[in-house]
């Protein structure tokens, strides 16, 4: 009997296994949810992938980390010690997660993964451009640090939940080396700033300090300071004006 | 009388005629057999492999898409199953990564060979396969003997077009470099 199965042929087993019943067919349904669940897979990568991407550019620009490597390698440590690793990590991560998601489509494993990678880069990199230029992120790391007029938990003006603390916590606090403020006095060459803590601080001018050239500080500028904070004394060792819109916006 | 094409009678399985799909093992079974014996090497349980092939191919008939080629979509339910039939043989060197996918080969353009290159390289083949390594097997095999171009077996193994032109240009070396160091796989041609 055992022989006699062994002998049939491939064709025969599979047309008695489907006549049978024994083999059943999955249905159509099954496939369009599964296709569905990948596409919405993706799209939540991709959009955890645009918020977190433009959420580091919003810190980046917003603390003045990027103005940094300008003064040096000295700056471009302090620029590496002070990127916010966790979120570039987690941007590194969605990252991944979309190219693993997308190479099930022909339009990507077609390609070279350098180059569907490179896509993915380069559609981040603008659209987190775009996103970090939109009121989104201010809106909501505003809504945390100002608490609100109902205090806090809910924004003032778009009553969107205040759950964003972590926006605190990515804030220029973190970076010992950074230090942004209005200048309140000047006392030459060194001059006062008040930071968004409202502490005061004293930049110590040496003639080591990079300026940019043709750079006239006045009380009121907005500038960021690079160099190591003693107390309320910072000797810089860079200083440039912070070109925020946003907060020249909200002065 | 024309014959139905595979693709009308994936169809027709879909819609219902599951006795159709018969027809489709009997296209198919001494193709999909001869690509797991090539590919595989020795193994025992050619049979058994091949027979889970048309399984899976039964049971997810109602995901292939009829607009396109049915012979790229059992190959690529073949390819699956003896990609997991190699990884669960340790002695197989199945490589997580390849650095061939990840960057452009533009030079790697698909080359007509003559037919007598052709029926040479199979001959070759024939004889040293089992000594190629798996990444240079399976597109060899797909070219040569199944016949596909190079954007079917791009579909087959979901590999970059260019990457399976570069495999099969060094798997061509290597199938000769094979050939010359050892005397006692020469052939006549």
């Amino acid at each position: 009997m055992e022989d006699n199965t062994q002998k049939k042929s491939i064709t025969e087993q599979i047309t008695v296994a489907v006549k049978n019943g024994e083999l059943k067919m999955r249905p159509k349904w099954y496939f369009v949810l599964k296709a569905a669940l990948w596409i919405v897979g993706a799209s939540v990568a991709l959009f955890a992938l645009l918020y977190l991407a433009s959420l580091v550019m919003f810190i980046l620009r917003k603390t003045g980390i990027l103005i940094a490597p300008l003064f040096g390698w000295h700056g471009v440590f302090v620029f590496l010690t002070s990127l916010p690793w966790m979120l570039v990590l987690l941007v590194l991560f969605f990252i991944i997660i979309l190219e693993i998601l997308v190479r099930h489509y022909s339009f990507a494993y077609r390609a070279p993964l350098l180059y569907s990678v490179l896509a993915i880069l380069l559609v981040v990199v603008i659209a987190g451009m775009i996103i970090d230029r939109t009121p989104l992120h201010r809106v909501l790391s505003d809504c945390p640090s100002a608490g609100g007029p109902r205090g806090g938990g809910f924004h003032p003006i778009t009553n969107v939940p205040c759950a964003m603390g972590f926006y605190r916590d990515l804030g220029p606090r973190r970076f010992g080396s950074i230090h942004d403020g209005v200048i309140t006095r000047i006392v030459n060459p060194d001059f006062v700033i008040i930071n968004r803590q409202q502490e005061e601080l004293v930049i110590v001018i040496t003639p080591q300090t990079k300026i940019p050239s043709g750079s006239y500080f006045t009380v009121g500028d907005t500038v960021v300071v690079v160099g190591d904070r003693r107390g309320d004394r910072v000797e810089a060792f860079g200083v440039s004006f912070l070109e925020d819109w946003e907060r020249q916006n909200q002065r | 009388m024309e014959e139905i094409t595979d693709e009308e009678v994936a169809k027709r399985v879909q819609n219902g005629d599951a006795q159709m799909f018969a027809l489709l093992v009997e296209r198919y079974e001494k193709k999909i057999t001869r690509y797991a014996k090539k590919f595989l090497s020795h193994p025992d349980d050619i049979k058994d492999i091949v027979q889970d092939v048309f399984v899976k191919a039964y049971v997810n008939i109602k995901s292939f898409d009829v607009k396109r080629k049915f012979s790229p979509w059992i190959y690529r339910i073949a390819h699956n199953e003896f990609v997991n039939c190699l990884k669960k043989n340790k002695n197989s060197k199945l490589s997580f990564m390849d650095f061939d996918v990840l960057f452009p080969h533009p030079v790697a353009k698909e080359t007509a060979d003559s037919d007598v290159d052709r029926s040479d390289l199979r001959r070759m083949l024939d004889t040293c396969l089992e000594k190629m390594p798996v990444k240079y097997r399976e597109p060899l095999v797909l070219y040569y003997f199944e016949e596909m171009s190079y954007k079917e077996i791009a579909d087959v193994m979901r590999l970059p077009v260019s990457t399976v032109g570069i495999r099969l240009q060094r798997g061509k070396s290597l199938l000769k470099e094979t050939i010359a160091n050892h005397p006692g796989a020469q052939i006549q041609f």
